[in-house]
């Protein structure tokens, strides 16, 4: 193989590698923090695009001695967010390890030095279709074409009902949550990751870890 | 003339696909056997092996530090992987590994006319480039391959997602379908199943180094050019494409793993493990054929 072939391929090779480095999806990022006694903080926001049906944000997080017990999480901020949690552990224990336990959103039986892998699916809250405004608890709520849809006015709903085609589903796409750890004994903050959507910081500066 | 059916490798090389289907077996989900004793579920965390080592904008010495003490498994399993490749060649990459060894095994069940042959692609280049980019890329604050595109994580979670949300959750993402399409494209569905070992992975760069470094003191896969008749049987089934052709047939020790698949096809038994090169090692004599009967081997795999 000729050199010259040779050098055009560490060329790509750097070109798109350096592209890679650099891009960040959009719908994932994965914060580090800890877990201790007086809250932990993580090292930077969570800091997503908006945008985007579901997002998947990754928490790592050791606990700091001396706090032990349970842990209650949520994703806490307006208008509330639909999450799911996930905590990384083995498929099949082979007791050769203590590990925390999962029950819904709490997690039992956190000791020193554990570390934490928390994967958290989030879905913004509905956006009315036509104006993009978030949906309160007091918004018109429609099914449309097999989907339900909330409106925040009657004029809206005209809106969309005279040309459903033009105003696609839309979730908030702007707003501040946070991700909580709290303790299940008083609801202490344990552990606060910041989440962004859409706000500064939240396109290509997005940290991935 | 029939060639001995008795094979002259090592019990360890012989029963290769063995030791990495147990590689895998103990590595992975849903057993991950090996990591459990450490609070670990896989790769990423204590026994991470590529995150040590890239420096990143902004961090102090110290910082860097912690990151080693951090992935101490990750250290330590690198360290004995490359002191083991200075003497013995990269059995870690061929025989260990769980995610290369799951890779190559996956390939094996794919139809051959579905394989993609990435012989044409310079594994020199793309590795090193690679690598310069994991290395410079955090240094400069322009971003990170590291985490992001990684298959250490992509593949224990493929083994897992039938079981653990969290192991799903990785998948649904954006990062997640394309490290799967990087593990599938460059692991599953390329002949050999090691592509991806051979161009993207960072702790195969660094041993691949070490390899040609040690080449001269270590037992290495050799050629004997005594007995070499350049047919080109061993580089048809080179899984990391690294027997080049071109002239006399010879290995580069930048991209040779000592699976030994070469040794089997090569009538004249031209091509040994052993170590270097004061003597060539010749392994016990298989018999030379002759040249009529060279010629009838199509692909070097039938001697008949």
């Amino acid at each position: 193989m000729s050199t010259r072939r040779k050098l055009a391929f560490l060329a790509g090779t750097i070109a798109v590698c350096t592209l890679a480095a650099w891009w960040r999806w959009p719908d994932s990022a994965h914060a580090i923090g800890v877990v201790k006694r007086g809250g932990g903080a993580a090292r930077h926001a969570v800091a997503l695009p908006g945008g985007r049906d579901s997002y998947v944000v990754i928490v790592t997080a050791p606990v700091i001695p001396p706090w032990r017990g349970d842990a209650v999480v949520a994703v806490e901020g307006e208008p509330p967010m639909a999450w799911e949690l996930e905590v990384s552990r083995p498929v099949v224990d082979l007791g050769l390890h203590r590990w925390p336990a999962q029950e819904g959103n709490r997690i039992r039986g956190l000791q020193p030095r554990d570390r934490l892998a928390l994967w958290a699916k989030l879905e913004p809250p509905l956006a009315d279709p036509v104006c993009g405004m978030a949906c309160g608890e007091d918004a018109l709520r429609r099914t449309a074409g097999g989907r339900e849809e909330c409106f925040c006015s009657h004029a809206c709903w005209e809106a969309f009902r005279r040309d459903p085609g033009r105003h696609p589903p839309r979730r908030v796409d702007r707003g501040r949550w946070a991700l909580t750890l709290r303790d299940a004994a008083g609801g202490a903050p344990l552990l606060t990751v910041p989440i962004v959507l859409g706000g500064e910081g939240a396109g290509h500066e997005a940290p991935h870890h | 003339m029939k060639r001995p059916t008795t094979d002259p490798r090592s019990f360890w090389a012989r029963h290769r696909v063995a030791v990495m289907a147990a590689s895998a077996v103990l590595f992975l989900p849903p057993l991950a056997a090996i990591f459990q004793p450490s609070g670990d579920t896989g790769f990423c965390g204590t026994w991470c092996p590529r995150m040590f080592f890239a420096w990143r904008a902004g961090q102090s010495a110290g910082d860097f530090l912690q990151g080693f003490a951090r992935a101490w498994l990750g250290v330590a399993l690198v360290v004995a992987v490359l002191g083991a490749t200075v003497f013995l060649g990269r059995q870690w990459c061929s025989h260990v590994c769980p995610i290369g060894g799951a890779m190559e095994l996956g390939s094996k069940l794919v139809p051959k006319k579905l394989k993609l042959d990435f012989s044409g692609v310079p594994s020199a280049p793309v590795r090193y480039g690679y690598l310069g980019v994991y290395l410079l890329a955090p240094a400069l604050g322009i971003g990170s391959l590291c985490c992001n595109y990684c298959n250490f994580a992509a593949v224990p979670r493929l083994f897992g997602a039938a079981f653990s949300g969290a192991d799903l959750a990785y998948f649904m993402r954006t990062a997640g379908l394309v490290n799967l399409g990087l593990v599938v494209v460059l692991g599953f569905l390329a002949k050999g199943g090691r592509a991806y070992c051979n161009l993207l992975c960072p702790v195969g760069a660094l041993d691949s180094l070490a390899n040609r470094v040690a080449a001269r003191f270590g037992r290495r896969v050799r050629i004997d050019p005594a007995r070499c008749n350049d047919c080109g049987a061993c580089a048809k089934v080179c899984p990391t494409w690294a027997i080049a052709e071109e002239g006399r047939t010879a290995i580069d020790p930048l991209a040779c793993l000592p699976c030994r698949e070469c040794e089997t096809v090569c009538a004249r038994g031209a091509i040994s493990y052993g170590p270097g090169p004061a003597g060539v090692p010749v392994r016990p004599a298989l018999p030379v054929l002759p040249a009529a009967a060279r010629e009838a081997i199509p692909d070097g795999r039938t001697v008949a």
